[in-house]
């Protein structure tokens, strides 16, 4: 059996930058507007994260500020039209988050665009866009992210507005006709029945693919022996249990021509599971201290016993750290401290190096946190009398080491660090003589993948020679290289990039339709 | 005591990791199971509890 439905604007995914999208052809008015939705519910990534956002200020100032940080940023790779545009469109998100969705927002750090790209480590950009604007922290319901509000409230929004909802309805393929435009979709109810979808304009914002891991592997995204890890639970960053982000959109549109862009896993590394999160669902309920124990800018190493990154910039939730991440070994890297340091952390940890939240948190016993987590089974830690053990446990070559700790002590006494140029306050020298060594396996996490798809400053999809599909757009985690440079090495995509990216293809589809072409 | 899940659930998964002795997720359904038909006693409060911390005000408790 076979279904139509025939509509004007067809949205795959119901994630921030496909509700974006669909808030704006909604308001466009006199549109009938189907979202397409892989799971039963509304969602994606952004659901189960972001507690606060930025937005650059519709002012020239702000605006040319935030474009400048981006463009340079992005090392002049990304699409600077693109940049121009969303960094326009991120002004309007305190009116639909606030105004519209009635989110509250306690506090809202208005800063001033010189200062915009300036800060380093927590840049509130890990998933909320870059420095790049004022920040507004959110309150959510309950024990949730508010962003899992957002999309839900938005959602009852639209359905006001007449936007009809297909849950688990994936779109599987776009329909290309010779002509080179874009004129529908096919998707497929539970039980199979596939549903013919005729559109004017269709647009693709089903997120990334963090819940694939045989396609992961297969591009390339992942590559490490740990592959444990990127399944449910293993890394709770990675993707949330049972996402339904299965890459659908990027084959889709691979399939019919649409220029392939990179992919990476980014920002978040993290210690992976059991005993880092409270379970497999919520990134930000932590089980013990190790969250913060291992964002403090303390020597890392990866598994050739080398250091690969200047510490101060390692905290957890940067994207540098987890950019550096990918190029080590097996992509983990390995945070070494010993007994005198554990004893520094009892008595505060360094300003500056903890999540907001945490600020003045004291890490005691952290030997006995650690141990609780290896006896329900985590692989991940360790600590041990001698470096040697250390090594032998954590498979890190022992010789590079013990000579990269001998620097780094060195460094540590002479206040220079010639090779990374760490400051001398935070080099933590490392000796057997403390009474123990503590090791921590870090991997790169994140909230999904970002890239794949690039588009245009239209948000329209191009293909292999940079031509505009007519009638293809895309938003979203999908098509942030497009805004951050190619790979999209950093995190941020997930509401700075995301949303406002879904409202420009919203805009552009609503006007192409409308316009008749 | 009965709960239930509204359609709107998200499926986020916060009360599976608050709550893992009331909620189960379901993969083969994309959804979350409530353990029990009606909820004993002893887990009433935390039935409660559960419905205060969902981020979405997807549990519905129906008392007797």
């Amino acid at each position: 059996m076979k279904k139509n439905i025939d509509v004007d604007v067809a949205v795959m995914g119901s994630g921030v930058a496909g509700m974006g999208a669909a808030y704006k052809l909604a308001n466009a008015g006199g549109l009938k507007i189907a979202v397409f939705e892989k799971y039963p519910a509304q969602g994606g990534a952004v659901s189960n994260c972001p507690m606060c956002f930025c937005s650059t200020p519709d002012t020239p100032e702000a605006q040319k500020s935030a474009y400048e940080v981006l463009a340079r940023f992005s090392n002049y790779t990304a699409n600077m039209g693109l940049i121009s545009r969303v960094v326009k469109y991120s002004s309007e998100l305190p009116k639909i988050v606030l105004d519209e969705c009635k989110i509250e927002s306690p506090m809202c750090v208005k800063r001033p665009p010189e200062e915009y790209g300036k800060q380093r480590g927590y840049t509130m950009g890990h998933a909320n866009g870059l420095d790049v604007g004022d920040i507004y922290f959110l309150n959510g319901r309950g024990q949730g992210h508010a962003f899992a509000l957002v999309m839900l409230r938005m959602r009852f929004m639209l359905e006001k507005k007449g936007v009809q909802f297909y849950w688990s309805t994936p779109i599987k393929k776009i329909i290309r006709e010779k002509n080179g435009k874009v004129t529908g979709a096919i998707a497929y109810e539970k039980d199979g029945t596939e549903i013919e979808i005729k559109c004017k304009a269709l647009i693709v914002a089903s997120g990334g693919l963090t819940g694939n891991l045989p396609m992961m592997k297969e591009l390339g995204i992942i590559n490490t022996k740990y592959e444990d890890v990127y399944k449910d639970g293993g890394q709770v960053n990675v993707h949330f249990p049972d996402s339904c982000q299965d890459g659908d959109g990027q084959k889709a549109v691979w399939e019919i021509g649409g220029k392939k862009g990179g992919i990476v896993i980014s920002a978040d590394p993290q210690v992976p599971n059991p005993m880092v999160r409270i379970g497999p669902n919520t990134p930000w309920l932590n089980a013990n201290q190790t969250k913060i124990i291992t964002e403090q800018p303390y020597l890392r190493v990866n598994e050739l016993g080398k250091r690969f990154i200047n510490e101060e910039m390692s905290n957890n939730h940067t994207a540098m750290s987890s950019a550096s991440a990918l190029n080590n070994p097996n992509m983990a890297f390995y945070m070494i401290f010993d007994e005198d340091t554990a004893k520094h952390l009892a008595e505060s940890v360094e300003e500056g190096y903890v999540y907001f939240i945490f600020k003045g948190v004291k890490c005691e016993n952290i030997r006995g946190q650690m141990d609780e987590m290896i006896a329900k089974g985590n692989k991940h830690v360790c600590h041990f009398d001698t470096i040697h053990e250390v090594c032998e446990y954590m498979g890190i070559n022992e010789e590079t080491l013990k000579k990269t700790i001998a620097k780094y002590n060195h460094a540590a006494e002479i206040g220079y660090d010639e090779d990374f140029h760490t400051a001398p306050k935070y080099i933590r020298p490392v000796r057997e003589e403390s009474g123990q060594i503590y090791c921590y396996r870090i991997m790169p996490g994140g909230y999904d993948t970002l890239g794949g798809i690039i588009i245009d400053e239209n948000a329209n999809v191009v293909d292999e020679n940079n031509i505009p599909i007519e009638g293809l757009y895309a938003a979203g985690d999908m098509t942030v290289g497009s805004l951050y440079g190619d790979a999209p090495s950093n995190a941020g995509g997930t509401v700075y990039g995301s949303m406002p990216i879904g409202l420009l293809a919203g805009d552009m589809a609503a006007a192409y339709v409308k316009g008749g072409k | 005591m009965k709960a239930r899940l509204a359609d709107y659930c998200i499926r986020c998964g916060i009360c599976e990791d608050l709550y893992p002795d009331l909620f189960k997720r379901n993969y083969e359904n994309h959804c979350i199971d409530i353990l029990y038909d009606e909820i004993p006693e002893s887990l009433q409060e935390r039935m409660r509890q559960a419905q205060a911390d969902c981020a979405v005000a997807a549990i519905l408790i129906e008392d007797k």
